[in-house]
Protein backbone atom coordinates (compact mmCIF):
# COMPACT_ATOMS: atom_id res chain seq x y z
CA UNK A 1 0.00 0.00 0.00
CA UNK A 2 1.24 3.33 -1.17
CA UNK A 3 0.91 4.94 2.08
CA UNK A 4 2.84 8.19 3.67
CA UNK A 5 3.96 5.69 6.27
CA UNK A 6 4.55 2.74 4.45
CA UNK A 7 8.72 3.18 4.72
CA UNK A 8 9.56 4.32 7.78
CA UNK A 9 8.52 3.18 11.29
CA UNK A 10 8.39 5.44 14.07
CA UNK A 11 8.57 4.27 17.85
CA UNK A 12 6.63 7.85 18.92
CA UNK A 13 3.52 7.08 17.01
CA UNK A 14 1.12 8.27 20.34
CA UNK A 15 -0.26 11.52 19.79
CA UNK A 16 1.25 12.68 23.43
CA UNK A 17 3.69 14.95 21.98
CA UNK A 18 2.35 15.72 17.73
CA UNK A 19 5.46 16.83 15.49
CA UNK A 20 5.86 17.07 12.18
CA UNK A 21 6.70 13.33 11.72
CA UNK A 22 3.33 11.80 13.31
CA UNK A 23 1.33 10.09 10.91
CA UNK A 24 -1.78 11.42 10.41
CA UNK A 25 -3.37 8.11 9.97
CA UNK A 26 -2.95 5.24 12.78
CA UNK A 27 -0.99 2.65 10.99
CA UNK A 28 -1.50 -0.51 12.84
CA UNK A 29 -4.97 -0.79 12.73
CA UNK A 30 -4.92 0.38 9.07
CA UNK A 31 -2.56 -2.50 8.29
CA UNK A 32 -4.49 -5.28 10.05
CA UNK A 33 -7.46 -4.47 8.52
CA UNK A 34 -5.72 -4.03 4.80
CA UNK A 35 -4.18 -7.57 5.45
CA UNK A 36 -7.62 -8.99 6.53
CA UNK A 37 -9.37 -7.66 3.61
CA UNK A 38 -6.98 -8.93 1.21
CA UNK A 39 -7.02 -12.91 2.19
CA UNK A 40 -10.92 -12.78 2.12
CA UNK A 41 -10.53 -11.22 -1.22
CA UNK A 42 -8.62 -13.65 -2.70
CA UNK A 43 -10.66 -16.49 -1.66
CA UNK A 44 -13.54 -14.98 -2.96
CA UNK A 45 -11.63 -14.23 -6.72
CA UNK A 46 -11.14 -17.66 -6.77
CA UNK A 47 -15.23 -19.16 -5.71
CA UNK A 48 -16.46 -16.55 -8.07
CA UNK A 49 -14.34 -16.13 -11.27
CA UNK A 50 -16.31 -15.54 -14.21
CA UNK A 51 -19.07 -13.49 -12.10
CA UNK A 52 -18.63 -9.91 -13.41
CA UNK A 53 -20.68 -8.38 -10.69
CA UNK A 54 -18.66 -9.42 -8.03
CA UNK A 55 -15.65 -7.99 -10.15
CA UNK A 56 -17.03 -5.05 -9.83
CA UNK A 57 -18.28 -5.39 -6.38
CA UNK A 58 -14.53 -6.22 -6.24
CA UNK A 59 -13.19 -3.15 -7.77
CA UNK A 60 -15.33 -0.74 -5.62
CA UNK A 61 -14.01 -2.78 -2.43
CA UNK A 62 -10.23 -2.17 -3.47
CA UNK A 63 -11.19 1.61 -4.44
CA UNK A 64 -12.69 2.32 -1.73
CA UNK A 65 -10.08 0.69 0.68
CA UNK A 66 -7.54 2.71 -1.02
CA UNK A 67 -8.89 6.01 -0.23
CA UNK A 68 -7.46 7.59 2.72
CA UNK A 69 -9.45 10.32 4.10
CA UNK A 70 -6.97 12.30 6.51
CA UNK A 71 -9.81 14.49 8.04
CA UNK A 72 -11.74 11.64 9.66
CA UNK A 73 -8.94 10.39 11.29
CA UNK A 74 -6.24 13.22 12.35
CA UNK A 75 -6.59 14.92 15.65
CA UNK A 76 -8.56 18.45 15.38
CA UNK A 77 -5.87 21.52 15.83
CA UNK A 78 -6.58 24.75 17.04
CA UNK A 79 -6.29 27.97 15.71
CA UNK A 80 -3.18 28.42 18.20
CA UNK A 81 -1.67 25.27 17.51
CA UNK A 82 -1.06 26.15 13.51
CA UNK A 83 0.82 29.25 14.60
CA UNK A 84 2.88 27.69 17.28
CA UNK A 85 3.85 24.47 14.69
CA UNK A 86 4.88 27.30 12.12
CA UNK A 87 7.25 28.99 14.25
CA UNK A 88 8.60 25.30 15.40
CA UNK A 89 8.72 24.48 12.34
CA UNK A 90 10.28 27.28 10.57
CA UNK A 91 12.83 27.46 13.22
CA UNK A 92 13.83 24.31 12.77
CA UNK A 93 14.03 24.72 8.96
CA UNK A 94 16.45 27.97 9.55
CA UNK A 95 18.48 25.78 11.66
CA UNK A 96 19.00 23.04 9.11
CA UNK A 97 19.93 25.46 6.32
CA UNK A 98 22.21 27.31 8.91
CA UNK A 99 24.21 23.47 9.39
CA UNK A 100 24.13 22.91 5.34
CA UNK A 101 26.13 25.82 5.11
CA UNK A 102 23.55 27.37 2.44
CA UNK A 103 22.21 30.66 2.16
CA UNK A 104 18.49 30.85 2.47
CA UNK A 105 17.21 31.94 -0.98
CA UNK A 106 14.78 34.65 -0.14
CA UNK A 107 14.44 37.36 -2.63
CA UNK A 108 14.47 40.88 -0.96
CA UNK A 109 11.31 42.31 0.44
CA UNK A 110 9.72 44.25 -2.39
CA UNK A 111 9.70 48.44 -1.97
CA UNK A 112 6.43 49.77 -0.79
CA UNK A 113 5.52 50.81 -4.09
CA UNK A 114 1.95 52.99 -5.34
CA UNK A 115 -0.75 53.67 -3.60
CA UNK A 116 -3.13 52.79 -6.29
CA UNK A 117 -2.50 50.07 -8.63
CA UNK A 118 -5.68 50.28 -10.26
CA UNK A 119 -4.72 54.18 -11.37
CA UNK A 120 -1.55 53.32 -12.61
CA UNK A 121 -2.75 49.82 -14.61
CA UNK A 122 -5.37 52.05 -16.58
CA UNK A 123 -3.22 54.74 -17.18
CA UNK A 124 -2.69 55.00 -21.06
CA UNK A 125 0.27 53.04 -22.04
CA UNK A 126 3.97 54.38 -22.84
CA UNK A 127 3.90 56.35 -26.54
CA UNK A 128 5.43 54.72 -29.24
CA UNK A 129 8.22 56.82 -29.53
CA UNK A 130 9.33 55.85 -26.12
CA UNK A 131 9.04 52.42 -26.79
CA UNK A 132 11.01 52.43 -30.34
CA UNK A 133 13.70 54.36 -28.01
CA UNK A 134 14.34 51.81 -25.66
CA UNK A 135 14.41 49.52 -28.34
CA UNK A 136 16.24 51.08 -30.14
CA UNK A 137 18.71 51.15 -27.10
CA UNK A 138 18.91 47.92 -26.19
CA UNK A 139 19.71 46.84 -29.41
CA UNK A 140 22.49 48.72 -29.75
CA UNK A 141 23.69 47.36 -26.30
CA UNK A 142 23.55 44.45 -26.86
CA UNK A 143 25.29 44.89 -30.12
CA UNK A 144 27.63 46.23 -28.29
CA UNK A 145 27.83 43.85 -25.78
CA UNK A 146 28.61 41.33 -28.16
CA UNK A 147 31.63 43.47 -29.62
CA UNK A 148 33.63 42.94 -26.46
CA UNK A 149 36.49 40.96 -26.65
CA UNK A 150 39.46 40.29 -24.45
CA UNK A 151 42.70 42.06 -25.97
CA UNK A 152 45.95 39.88 -24.50
CA UNK A 153 48.28 42.59 -23.73
CA UNK A 154 50.65 41.68 -21.55
CA UNK A 155 51.48 38.82 -18.91
CA UNK A 156 48.71 38.98 -15.45
CA UNK A 157 51.47 37.53 -13.47
CA UNK A 158 54.46 39.00 -13.04
CA UNK A 159 57.26 38.46 -11.23
CA UNK A 160 59.36 40.42 -8.92
CA UNK A 161 62.98 40.00 -7.51
CA UNK A 162 63.60 37.05 -9.39
CA UNK A 163 67.36 36.75 -11.12
CA UNK B 1 -9.62 40.16 -1.57
CA UNK B 2 -6.80 42.89 -1.82
CA UNK B 3 -7.31 43.34 -6.09
CA UNK B 4 -7.94 46.95 -5.77
CA UNK B 5 -10.59 46.62 -8.43
CA UNK B 6 -8.09 45.57 -10.96
CA UNK B 7 -10.41 43.09 -12.52
CA UNK B 8 -12.71 45.83 -13.56
CA UNK B 9 -10.44 47.70 -15.59
CA UNK B 10 -11.27 48.89 -18.80
CA UNK B 11 -10.18 46.54 -21.89
CA UNK B 12 -8.38 44.47 -19.73
CA UNK B 13 -8.13 40.84 -21.05
CA UNK B 14 -6.76 39.23 -18.09
CA UNK B 15 -5.34 40.28 -14.71
CA UNK B 16 -2.81 38.57 -12.03
CA UNK B 17 -2.27 39.11 -8.37
CA UNK B 18 0.88 38.25 -6.82
CA UNK B 19 2.64 37.85 -3.61
CA UNK B 20 6.46 39.15 -3.75
CA UNK B 21 7.64 35.39 -4.28
CA UNK B 22 5.58 34.87 -6.93
CA UNK B 23 2.69 33.59 -5.60
CA UNK B 24 -0.63 33.90 -7.03
CA UNK B 25 -3.29 35.30 -5.20
CA UNK B 26 -5.52 36.36 -7.51
CA UNK B 27 -5.79 36.36 -11.46
CA UNK B 28 -9.03 36.40 -13.89
CA UNK B 29 -8.88 36.50 -17.55
CA UNK B 30 -5.96 35.45 -20.28
CA UNK B 31 -4.02 35.32 -17.28
CA UNK B 32 -6.07 32.73 -14.76
CA UNK B 33 -4.01 30.76 -12.68
CA UNK B 34 -0.78 31.68 -15.34
CA UNK B 35 1.62 30.63 -12.28
CA UNK B 36 4.44 30.26 -15.22
CA UNK B 37 4.15 33.78 -16.36
CA UNK B 38 3.33 34.95 -12.58
CA UNK B 39 7.19 33.17 -12.07
CA UNK B 40 8.77 34.85 -15.35
CA UNK B 41 7.35 38.29 -14.21
CA UNK B 42 7.71 38.17 -10.32
CA UNK B 43 11.92 37.84 -11.57
CA UNK B 44 11.67 40.13 -13.87
CA UNK B 45 9.83 43.28 -10.78
CA UNK B 46 12.73 41.98 -8.39
CA UNK B 47 15.16 42.33 -10.74
CA UNK B 48 13.81 45.61 -12.14
CA UNK B 49 13.41 46.99 -8.29
CA UNK B 50 17.39 46.51 -8.05
CA UNK B 51 17.90 49.21 -10.76
CA UNK B 52 17.97 52.95 -9.44
CA UNK B 53 15.69 55.33 -11.55
CA UNK B 54 16.95 58.55 -9.85
CA UNK B 55 19.59 59.31 -7.23
CA UNK B 56 17.64 58.43 -4.25
CA UNK B 57 17.95 54.35 -4.50
CA UNK B 58 14.83 54.06 -2.59
CA UNK B 59 12.94 55.42 -4.97
CA UNK B 60 11.78 52.36 -7.56
CA UNK B 61 9.86 52.25 -10.77
CA UNK B 62 6.14 52.44 -10.83
CA UNK B 63 5.20 50.59 -13.68
CA UNK B 64 6.33 48.28 -15.76
CA UNK B 65 5.64 47.41 -19.34
CA UNK B 66 6.26 44.37 -21.13
CA UNK B 67 4.76 44.97 -24.87
CA UNK B 68 4.50 43.12 -27.54
CA UNK B 69 2.96 43.40 -31.47
CA UNK B 70 -0.29 43.15 -30.23
CA UNK B 71 -0.58 43.00 -25.99
CA UNK B 72 1.47 44.27 -23.31
CA UNK B 73 1.55 43.32 -19.44
CA UNK B 74 1.56 46.14 -17.61
CA UNK B 75 3.27 45.80 -13.89
CA UNK B 76 2.80 47.42 -10.38
CA UNK B 77 3.97 47.20 -7.16
CA UNK B 78 1.62 48.14 -4.51
CA UNK B 79 1.52 47.09 -0.56
CA UNK B 80 3.88 44.21 -0.98
CA UNK B 81 2.59 42.43 -4.13
CA UNK B 82 2.53 42.23 -7.54
CA UNK B 83 -0.13 43.29 -9.77
CA UNK B 84 -0.45 42.74 -13.22
CA UNK B 85 -3.00 43.52 -16.03
CA UNK B 86 -3.18 41.99 -19.40
CA UNK B 87 -4.17 44.88 -21.86
CA UNK B 88 -4.15 44.59 -25.94
CA UNK B 89 -1.76 46.97 -26.76
CA UNK B 90 -2.47 50.23 -28.92
CA UNK B 91 -0.06 52.46 -30.04
CA UNK B 92 -0.70 55.74 -29.18
CA UNK B 93 0.92 57.94 -31.62
CA UNK B 94 2.02 57.20 -35.18
CA UNK B 95 5.24 55.64 -35.46
CA UNK B 96 7.91 58.31 -37.48
CA UNK B 97 9.65 56.78 -40.22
Amino acid sequence: MGCCFSEEEEPDYGPVNPNERTPLINPPSNNQQTSNHERTNSTNQSQQKGDEQSALTRILHRNAREVIDVTADSQTLQQSEYHDRQRQYSNRLNMVIADSGRQPNYNKPLPQGVTSAHTVLSAPPVSAADVQLITNATDKASKFIKDIKVQHKEDLVASFGVP
Amino acid sequence: MATQGIERIPDSLGYLVLTDDGAVVSSGGDLENDESLANKLCKMVHTAVGIPVTSDRRDTFKRLSVIWDDFMYIVTVSNQKIYVCKKKYVPQDPVLT
